[in-house]
């Protein structure tokens, strides 16, 4: 099980508390969508995904990444328990979105990316370590429940 | 061979022109060893890096990562032939220094954080993606002389 320092909490309670998940959820999934084109595939149904322009305005993304947002959340307030807080989570991604686990990470990254551009010089490499630890955490329990 | 076009070759002149070589360098190695603290195995040889405090005070890892930084100008400037530009580089960290590859894409990794937090939204998707697919050569080029 994972375990984390009073400091590791402080930490990643304080870096979603000073988000704006309506903000950071859609420019991270925007950015997941532009950087690696072929997670396009997954939001067929989202309409016009042509190019850059039109992802960072279809309204569909926007309310899907504050979405992938507000299920981190659950994620920061269940922090000894990510594994079964999303084991429900995992087993929707798996068998019925079908996504392949390896692109988990990419949103990860992103997410970090977007983070990391907000934060400027405040996002030192401790609080990287432990927000990566953190996203790393998460990306093994979506995989979890794959077979 | 990696091709470029004009954009391509101006967005990454552009992220490369708003690097500080001194700044970024300086807090590179810190960020890396920090986050992925295994890679601590190839800093035997320079003094105290045991602690955050002790590596982020360390002038031997600040002044490795002005030469990162240096090396990467010579990449900026032979964008058609990273691979022949790092050749004898990649032979190095393979022969004598011993480098896992793999390790090359974290530090580029960090890079890539360390401009966010300098860039901010400059830093944009189409940046970000560009500036991704530049990285991705040069480490496909440090990696080249490995068998």
């Amino acid at each position: 099980m994972v375990e984390w320092t009073e400091q590791e909490r402080n930490i990643i309670t304080s870096i979603f508390s000073n988000l704006d998940y309506d903000d950071v959820g859609p420019k991270a999934l925007c950015r997941c969508l532009i950087v690696y084109p072929w997670t396009q595939r997954y939001f067929a149904s989202f309409g016009n995904l042509y190019n850059a322009d039109a992802i960072k305005t279809n309204p569909n993304i926007q309310t899907h990444g504050t979405r992938v947002l507000h299920g981190l959340d659950r994620a920061v307030k269940n922090m000894d328990n990510i594994k079964g807080t999303y084991a429900e989570l995992s087993v929707l991604h798996s068998e019925k979105l079908h996504v392949d686990p390896d692109n988990f990470k990419l949103l990860a990254d992103c997410l970090t990316i977007v983070i990391a551009a907000k934060m400027g010089s405040g996002f030192t490499p401790e609080m990287q370590a432990t927000f990566q630890k953190f996203l790393a955490v998460v990306v093994s329990a979506l995989g979890r429940q794959y077979h | 061979m990696v091709k470029w076009t004009e954009e391509e070759r101006c967005i990454i002149r552009g992220v490369w022109g708003k690097v500080d070589i001194d700044e970024v360098g300086a807090q590179l190695w810190a960020r890396a060893l920090i986050v992925y603290p295994w890679i601590e195995r190839y800093f035997g040889t320079f003094g105290d890096t045991f602690t955050t405090t002790a590596i982020l005070n360390n002038p031997k890892l600040a002044a490795l990562g002005k030469i990162v930084l240096a090396a990467l100008d010579t990449a900026v400037k032979n964008m058609d032939n990273v691979k022949g530009a790092f050749a004898s580089l990649s032979r190095v960290h393979y022969e004598k220094i011993k480098v896992d590859p793999e390790h090359f894409r974290l530090l580029a990794e960090c890079i890539t954080i360390s401009i966010a937090c300098k860039l901010k939204a400059e830093l944009s998707p189409q940046v970000l993606s560009t500036w991704q697919k530049f990285l991705s050569a040069v480490v496909e080029a440090m990696s080249s002389q490995y068998k």
